[in-house]
């Protein structure tokens, strides 16, 4: 009796053990990851440690004929399929293999189900998307692209790929994020590919400062906001240049003033997209050592490991393509192919816009234009780990979907161009570039992209260079959608579309070059109206690299790339230094005062006076801008410089002191307290400006020890090297492509191929990233050209 | 020498079983193992120990003397454990505590058809 009782005991004391240690547990408000799977030497992370890729041979459904991969020594795919559904089949596949936790990431983030796999602290992320109308624009836009069959079609075989990858997985190959998390891969869809595009447009275009800007006109009052906050910097070259039929437009609009709207309660802050920011030019054959274009492109993201892109080569008997896909979506992103090359910067107009408006007194009506509007509502279910679902209703007008509180008679429209609904054939863009031809063509697909906006360059076989402010927007009166906006005289807001024809692009300048940075798109006489945050510096810089030398080569667009100079740094101090008394300083400011005069404005990472430089302009900006609180938009740093010198500027007076300071009292002050920080960080063994800024691209679901940490490197947000200071934002990807008989192209971008942080080709790239390396891109027709192949993968019909 | 014999058995049987279904495959073979112990002859519970000591633990050692060190110290930060030995020691005695129950109720049950109760006796190790 005794020995039964010891062995029940026994096998319910083992049970349990294996259960707990079996499953994920909730301790506190600490998730556990499920111990036993997770070290596990047959299917726990120890099998995520990955030697070098071997060769293999698999047969597949699905596929149409064989599909051979190789892959180079970076681990990046070189497909040869047969048709482009083939080879966007293999592509899907790869995607799944090598990212698939990010892919599923991606897509939680932007379609309201992070909390669902993450936990209550997601909640208030997730709710935010769905009341933002986003999972309901993913569903709808999926809708509108499934009337574009062929298309639909070619989306559905890169996700059978993909899906195929996901059912052959054994338990072992799962992601290691996924059983620290402890959940399973799903399937991938065309819907799950329009929230990976959606996750994008809210990375480039969902940034404005309409509350922010609102709140500063209403406390500062009409002349000091328009001294402040002038709409464009007029040093600004703008990128396209000036079109002579522009004057003759018909659709000008004319200059209408904006109501500035009463906030009357708290709206959630949007998120500030500083710093998000890229480059891209291109020179003529008469610009280029060459006598071909050249073209280069380098578009800042926020860096993550994985590595915001996958890079791969596509061959088909159409077509021969090469460039990087974002992991999730099917074709190339920005690339080239045997006969052109294309890149992308984001295009800053705010295409966000806030109305206010009153409800209805049943609260299922709005008022807009003085009508009364009918809001429609939809439902959406929010799952919450270890929590019951709940149910999210949004309600949705005519200028979005509203944000309220559950008391006021006021509420509050978010309109977004992420949430129009597609009617061309917007998936295919990127699958169209790949087989492009001819500049003709090319323009045709570029006509269906919608948003995010870009500024899409371009060259090209025959000589050609161009660029295109590409994208959907609004027809606008003069400022309108910089504040909130009163919904009682919308004027047909967001109804009238600038048509195609009047998007301002340039085909092959006299200039013989033409670049952009993110800065504004046009000059005044544009006759289009648009808000929006512009770069002041980066466009400058490469307008005037661009400008200075009569021919340049593939050597000298890599410098252009890294090239750490600031604009910034040489206006500001310009403007600063002669502020300041030299010869009357204190020894201690004066060594300051040298250092800064004597720095060539360049963030190079060996250098302390960047150090000193950041100190000083972010002291002097404090001091002169005291009158502005947190909840208000500060001017732009160039209002600053420009109002530096100017004595009659109200804004030099501190105002907590009775004394009225001047431009002179400031810049000492700023000198005094930079030094002061300067020494203390020199004294805390900080070498250099690359020690200091400590740069790091931290892991996607900031599991920190799979970051790369400590990387030195130089670079400023206002220089071409646009690596930041204080946050993981840099060059995603630098490309530059040599037109010509022979295309000679170069890439790198600071991660590796592959997701997994046990693979030897997760961060491969980036020490040759950081210290500016480039890999020469090898897109042979033929795969027996093909160099440094390390392994092979064919795919065979089942 | 026969419980040496049924150790290598455990481990490569249970080898394969977690290949088939995951980290629970040396569950059965471990409990398996020890219903038949008396039959066997080999020593009652030090053999299913060391199978599983051996089979979680031999791999860890492999994958950090092998070029995966990097990854393993990561993963072992990641769950906050200061070091990778101490990684591969908790995964060891995982290993340890999973093959060593497994058969140890195999030979409890075992016991309980034994008429002689010769091999029964809770106590004993």
């Amino acid at each position: 009796m005794i020995r039964t009782a010891y062995a029940i005991f026994l096998v319910l004391c083992t049970a349990c053990l294996l259960w707990l240690g079996g499953n994920p547990q909730q301790i506190g408000g600490t998730r556990l990851p499920a111990l036993f799977p997770l070290l596990s030497p047959t299917q726990g992370f120890w099998a995520q440690a990955e030697k070098r890729q071997k060769s293999d041979k698999i047969y597949l459904d699905g596929v149409q004929e064989e599909i051979s991969i190789y892959f180079d020594d970076r681990l990046v795919p070189h497909i040869y399929a047969q048709s482009m559904d083939d080879a966007l089949y293999a592509q899907g596949y790869l995607h799944a293999k090598y990212r698939l936790f990010q892919t599923d990431l991606s897509h939680r983030s932007t379609a309201g189900r992070l909390a669902e796999i993450l936990g209550a602290n997601l909640r208030a992320y997730d709710i935010d998307n769905i009341k933002k109308g986003i999972p309901h624009t993913i569903a709808l836009t999926d809708k509108a692209w499934s009337k574009h069959e062929a298309s639909y079609d070619r989306v559905s075989s890169y996700c059978a790929g993909y899906n195929t990858y996901v059912d052959r997985m054994s338990r072992a190959d799962h992601p290691i994020e996924m059983k620290l998390i402890g959940y399973e891969p799903e399937h991938w869809s065309p819907a799950k590919v329009v929230s990976i595009i959606k996750s994008m447009q809210k990375v480039l275009a969902l940034g404005n400062d309409d509350k922010r800007l609102s709140r500063t006109l209403q406390r500062l009052g009409p002349e000091k906001f328009a001294e402040y906050h002038p709409l464009f910097n007029p040093q600004t070259i703008p990128i396209i240049p000036d079109d002579p039929s522009w004057s003759s437009s018909e659709n000008n609009v004319a200059p209408q003033p904006v109501d500035v709207g009463q906030l009357s309660f708290p709206l959630p802050s949007d998120p500030v997209t500083e710093g998000i920011g890229s480059n891209n030019w291109v020179v003529s054959g008469s610009k280029s050592s060459t006598g071909h274009p050249i073209l280069a492109n380098d578009p800042h993201l926020r860096l993550t490991l994985p590595s915001v892109w996958y890079e791969l080569h596509i061959h088909t008997p159409e077509v021969n393509a090469y460039g990087v896909s974002l992991p999730g979506v099917p074709g190339i992103v920005i690339g080239l192919n045997d006969h052109m090359a294309w890149g992308m910067t984001n295009v800053g107009h705010d295409l966000t816009d806030w109305y206010e408006m009153r409800y209805s007194d049943d609260r299922d009506a709005v008022m807009i234009d003085g009508e009364q509007e009918k809001l429609i509502s939809t439902d959406h279910t929010l799952s919450t780990l270890s929590m019951p679902d709940t149910t999210i209703t949004v309600k949705m007008s005519r200028l979005g979907p509203i944000y309220e509180n559950d008391t006021s008679a006021v509420c509050y429209a978010w309109k977004w161009i992420g949430n129009e609904i597609p009617q061309e054939d917007e998936m295919s863009v990127f699958l169209d570039f790949m087989a492009q031809t001819s500049y003709d063509g090319r323009q045709k697909i570029l006509s269906r992209f919608i948003a995010p906006a870009q500024n899409y360059v371009y060259a090209d076989k025959e000589g050609n260079i161009a660029m295109d402010v590409q994208g959907k927007f609004p027809v606008r009166s003069y400022g309108e959608g910089r504040l909130v906006q009163s919904a009682d005289s919308t004027a047909g807001a967001w109804s009238q579309w600038i048509p195609q024809s009047d998007l301002a692009r340039s085909l092959n300048p006299a200039q013989g070059y033409l670049a952009s940075a993110n800065q504004r798109s046009t000059s005044d006489a544009y006759p289009y109206h648009y808000v929006g945050r512009f770069d002041d510096y980066r466009g400058r810089t490469i307008n005037g690299f661009l400008q200075d030398q009569d021919k340049h080569s593939t050597q000298d667009m890599m410098s252009y790339q890294q090239s750490s100079y600031s604009l910034y740094a040489a206006d500001f101090l310009d403007a600063y230094l002669p502020l300041l008394q030299a010869d009357q300083l204190s020894t201690r400011l004066r060594e300051s005062y040298d250092l800064l005069a004597s720095w060539n404005r360049s963030f190079e990472a060996d250098e302390r006076a960047p150090i000193l430089f950041d100190l000083c302009s972010e002291e002097m900006y404090t001091a002169i801008w005291d009158e502005y609180s947190a909840d208000m938009t500060s001017p732009e740093d160039w209002r600053t410089i420009d109002l530096m010198t100017d004595a009659k500027a109200m804004c030099h007076d501190i105002l907590s002191t009775k004394k009225i300071e001047t431009a002179e009292d400031l810049a000492l002050i700023a000198l005094d307290s930079a030094t002061a920080r300067y020494q203390q960080i020199i004294e805390s063994e900080v070498e250099d400006y690359g020690d200091h800024k400590d740069f790091s691209i931290p892991h996607l679901a900031r599991l920190d020890p799979y970051s790369r940490t400590g990387l030195r490197t130089g670079g400023h947000w206002s220089s071409l090297n646009s690596i930041r200071e204080g946050s993981s934002v840099g060059p995603s990807w630098r490309m530059i492509v040599e037109m010509g008989p022979e295309i000679k192209a170069y890439g790198i971008y600071p991660g590796g191929q592959s997701g997994n942080p046990g693979s030897p080709y997760y961060s491969d790239m980036i020490d040759d990233w950081r210290t500016g390396q480039y890999y020469e891109l090898d897109m042979a027709s033929d795969p027996d050209l093909l160099g440094n192949i390390e392994s092979t993968l064919i795919i065979k019909p089942r | 020498m026969r419980s040496i014999i049924d150790t290598i058995v455990m481990i490569l049987l249970s080898y394969q079983a977690c290949l088939l279904v995951g980290w629970w495959g040396l569950v059965p073979i471990c409990f398996i193992s020890g219903l038949f112990q008396s039959w066997s002859g080999s020593a009652k519970y030090w053999p299913g120990m060391l199978a599983g000591a051996v089979l979680w633990g031999a791999p860890a050692i492999y994958h950090i003397l092998a070029g995966s060190s990097s990854f393993v110290h990561q993963t072992a930060e990641v769950l906050q454990l200061s070091s990778s030995w101490l990684l591969v020691l908790v995964t060891a005695l995982i290993g340890t505590l999973i093959a060593g129950l497994s058969r140890k109720i195999g030979v409890v049950i075992s016991s309980l058809y034994n008429s002689d109760g010769a091999h029964t006796a809770p106590s004993r190790s």
